[in-house]
């Protein structure tokens, strides 16, 4: 049979054409048997129609309509939807699919690239290179798909398997892997452990059961409720990790909560608050607003602006408190240095510098220096030298020995 | 779904724009899941702030401008923050002191 055509409003039984099947407004094909109609040429819809059973052609080519296939279709060339949907209760196996409004997959699709311009709902699976999506794509199963690029949301019930993800909107994901970029305006989240290389997400990302990655730039708030391992984050607004976190290095513009330990290679940086519910161990640390933890441990530098606060000490190279900050919990350090007006608990140090009206507890230092009208409520034992202006209030009389306590951490 | 705000609708718009470069009516419409009329006023609104460029010709197309970048960012942060706000306003045991 050669070139057929289906008139309005028709309905016909088919098993095969060789060449073009066309189909006008409202035709109704049916298969004959369980076989899939075969069409040798391309099949061309010229408004809505409707298919029962599976379909093979070249190409699909509809104009301003809908078109229902109630079983599989397969076409090795394009498929192209002109204002217009595509509903298929089957799967859909195609080079490449553009549809303009809404294409619906019941199970498994595959294609080199999708492009539909409003949503794209996958019952099943999804293989491709590329799915670019005005609106929204959702994915009952797993995606396996090098680049997603959406306007709107995506869903993906599954494990994702990709490249990059970008979306303007919303994602989100069953977890998986995102091998570079995913790049989403407004909130990402994944609903099992993710693998990825980079988080660049203007809003809001949530990570269900934590991760393992790279870098992490977030305009707004980053959650992960389980363990993290990252090269670095970068946040404007928020981040919290309920588990461990392991790392590189942190910048924070806002504030940082971790319930678990931390664990950096390099450094941290906040400019608010932030708060390790366990151990913090890292290279060097500059908090402007405060900080809390279990305890702190800093290969080099600590320096804070405000309030430091641990519940079993603070240890570094060197430990330097900005004017009027506060430190809770012993600081042990190589060199101490306290700005004015600040108030600390114990220290221990080789060389610890107070500044005026500086209030301390206990201080064990080989050197001390304390500034004009600094008040210690406790002891001051010293192995080599104290140096203190006239005003300033001991509680006791500094002691000289060469025995100093062993500092506690 | 929560029903969207103009400035929701706005943002979505502007993601449209913002992927597919010069854009038709139609498919910006698909996009945001609004009929033609109603988005035509959009844009036209989108277009008056600056923040969408209409291109004439034989078909009429619209793009972002690089102000409408500017406000999809922000809309994007703020959007997250007062998500945020909206869940949780202090943390459990913070004292909000410094």
């Amino acid at each position: 049979m050669g070139d057929f055509t289906v008139p309005r409003n028709a309905t016909v039984k088919l098993t095969k054409v060789d060449g073009q099947l066309h189909l006008l407004e409202r035709a109704r094909v049916q298969a004959e048997g369980e076989s899939p109609i075969e069409i040798s040429g391309e099949v061309i819809c010229e408004g809505d129609a409707e298919i029962e059973g599976s379909l093979t052609c070249s190409r699909l080519n509809v104009d301003h309509g809908r078109v229902e296939i109630s079983g599989d279709l397969k076409s090795t060339g394009e498929i192209d939807v002109e204002h217009g949907e595509l509903r298929i209760d089957g799967s859909l196996d195609a080079s490449s699919v553009e549809v303009d409004a809404r294409l619906f997959v019941g199970k498994s699709a595959t294609a080199r690239d999708f492009d539909v311009g409003g949503t794209f709902d996958v019952g099943g699976s999804i293989n491709a290179t590329k799915v670019e999506v005005g609106g929204s794509f959702r994915v009952e199963g797993d995606a396996n798909v090098e680049e997603i690029d959406v306007g709107g949301r995506v869903e993906v019930n599954g494990r994702i398997k990709c490249v990059r993800l970008d979306a303007g909107g919303s994602a989100q994901v069953g977890g998986g892997e995102i091998s570079r970029t995913i790049d989403v305006g407004g909130t990402f989240a994944s609903l099992k452990p993710l693998k990825f290389d980079k988080i660049d997400v203007g809003g809001t990302v949530t990570l269900d059961e934590g991760g393992e990655g790279g870098t992490i730039d977030v305009g707004g708030r980053f959650e992960s409720k389980g363990n993290l391992t990252f090269e670095s984050i970068d946040v404007g607004g928020t981040v919290d990790i309920n588990g461990n976190g392991e790392g590189e290095e942190v910048d924070i513009g806002g504030m940082l909560e971790v319930s678990g330990n931390l664990h950096l290679k390099g450094d941290l940086e906040i400019g608010g608050k932030a708060r390790i519910g366990g151990i913090l161990k890292l290279a060097s640390l500059e908090v402007g607003g405060m900080i809390e933890a279990d305890l702190i441990e800093a290969e080099d530098e600590i320096e804070v602006g405000g309030r430091l606060r641990t519940t079993k000490g603070t240890k570094a190279k060197t430990i330097e408190l900005g004017h009027r900050s506060e430190a809770i919990g012993v600081l042990v350090g190589g060199r101490v240095k306290i700005g004015d007006n600040a108030r600390v608990e114990d220290v221990y140090a080789d060389t610890v510098e107070m500044g005026e009206r500086v209030r301390a507890g206990n201080v064990y230092a080989k050197n001390a220096r304390f500034e004009s009208r600094c008040r210690i409520s406790g002891e001051v034992r010293y192995s080599e030298k104290v140096e203190a202006e006239s005003d300033v209030e001991f509680a006791k009389p500094p002691t000289k020995t060469d025995n100093l306590p062993k500092p506690p951490l | 779904m929560a029903k969207r705000s103009r400035v929701d609708i706005y943002s979505e718009i502007l993601e449209a724009l913002k992927r597919r470069g010069p854009t038709k009516i139609t498919r910006v419409s698909y996009a945001v899941g609004l009929p033609v009329d109603r988005i035509k006023r959009f844009l036209t609104d989108l277009s008056s702030f600056g923040l969408v460029r209409i291109l004439t010709g034989e078909d009429t197309s619209y793009s972002i401008t690089h102000r409408g970048l500017e406000f999809l960012e922000a809309y994007w942060k703020l959007a997250s923050f007062l998500k945020f706000l909206g869940e949780k306003t202090t943390l459990e045991g913070d004292s909000g002191e410094l």
